[in-house]
């Protein structure tokens, strides 16, 4: 038994890190918030489902705590997901001040030169 | 334009109290070299004063704070612009010496390094703590983890990048952990390395300017983040 939970764990823990972390499978994480919300629509519906379910995956207590650990990995996901993409707008941001950098580049001689500039004229 | 082979970066944060002083050290031992400054959006008048107060050096400015790893990638790819063969990164607060520039050059020229590191351990770490000391040893071994390269000092922020022979290099963190970055990019661009020895000079200014050990958490969570999220 112990096997199997720390093997379900990890294909749960790579499967959050895809999701999480990658660029790619956009879809699969819409997909699966999509599910999330059927499934919370579906419990608010029928909470009795959620006790039989809770009891077939071997959670002791009411269908509400299965619940409750669904909502705190989606949570985790969706923090995940807006710490990706709060890095990326990072990324781009520093593009362009770079590049407004490198653009307004200045040389302090130009300072000296253009002073003699008015001198002589 | 003559092209100049060796050029010089020094990442600007709020330092206006020292940067004129490390400038003309700087220039007296090495006028031949271009010196290339980026303001890192300093809230102090670092930007005026250096454009005030100096001759013949290129000042670039972020208008926003990024961190020192970003102002240092506006470096190089402003270099790369003026065709510099051999980039030195320098600091802005005064800890490191001119002096140790030359033999970096050379010894670039001699072996075709792709990257060469600048080591307290190997050279001199005046007025360092014992405590720094055994920090920065065991930063190295999380760095040996990490990129699998085995260092004897791993955030230092002296080097020489051959960039006539790497001119694709580039850093993407922004912050501290660009150290830890431009060890992984040894790695994926298969660059010749090797360490020498620099000095390091901790003045009581440095001291306070240079970042806490704290910050190494922040670092550790960027490189790891980093390595997930390629």
């Amino acid at each position: 038994m112990i096997i199997l939970k720390i093997f379900l764990s990890l294909i749960v823990t790579v499967a959050f890190l895809i999701l999480a972390f990658s660029s790619k499978y956009v879809y699969f994480k819409k997909l699966a918030l999509f599910f999330f919300y059927l499934l919370a629509i579906f419990f608010v519906i029928s909470p009795e489902s959620a006790d039989i379910l809770s009891t077939f995956l071997g959670i002791k207590s009411s269908g509400s705590i299965l619940i409750l650990y669904i909502s705190v990995g989606m949570l985790f996901l969706f923090f995940a997901n807006l710490y990706m993409h709060g890095k990326k707008m990072e990324r781009k941001f520093t593009l362009l001040i770079r590049e407004l950098a490198i653009r307004e580049a200045y040389k302090t001689e130009d300072n000296k030169n253009k002073k003699d500039d008015k001198a002589n004229s | 334009m003559s092209k100049k082979e060796v050029g010089i970066i020094i990442p600007m944060f709020n330092e206006e109290l020292v940067i004129i002083e490390v400038l003309k050290k700087l220039k007296q031992v090495r006028p031949n070299d271009t010196i290339i400054i980026v303001d890192d959006g300093s809230s102090d008048n670092s930007y005026d004063v250096v454009k005030k107060q100096t001759s013949d050096v290129y000042l670039l400015k972020h208008n926003v704070n990024l961190g020192q790893g970003a102002a240092l990638q506006t470096g190089i790819d402003f270099a790369k612009k003026l065709n510099i063969d051999y980039l030195i990164t320098f600091d802005s607060d005064g800890q490191h010496s001119p002096m140790d520039i030359q033999p970096f050059v050379d010894k670039a020229k001699e072996g075709d390094f792709g990257i060469i590191l600048g080591s307290r351990f190997l050279g001199e770490a005046v007025n360092m703590s014992k405590f720094k000391h055994y920090f920065l040893k065991v930063s190295t071994y999380f760095t040996w983890l990490t990129s699998g390269i085995r260092l004897t000092d791993s955030h230092n922020g002296f080097r020489l990048i051959n960039l006539k022979k790497h001119s694709n290099f580039e850093m993407t963190h922004n912050g501290m952990s660009h150290a830890s970055e431009i060890i992984d990019l040894i790695h994926s661009n298969k660059m010749t390395y090797i360490e020498m020895p620099c000095t390091i000079i901790y003045s009581d200014y440095s001291k306070v300017k240079g970042q806490s050990m704290f910050n190494s958490i922040n670092i550790v969570l960027d490189v790891l983040f980093g390595k997930v999220s390629k």
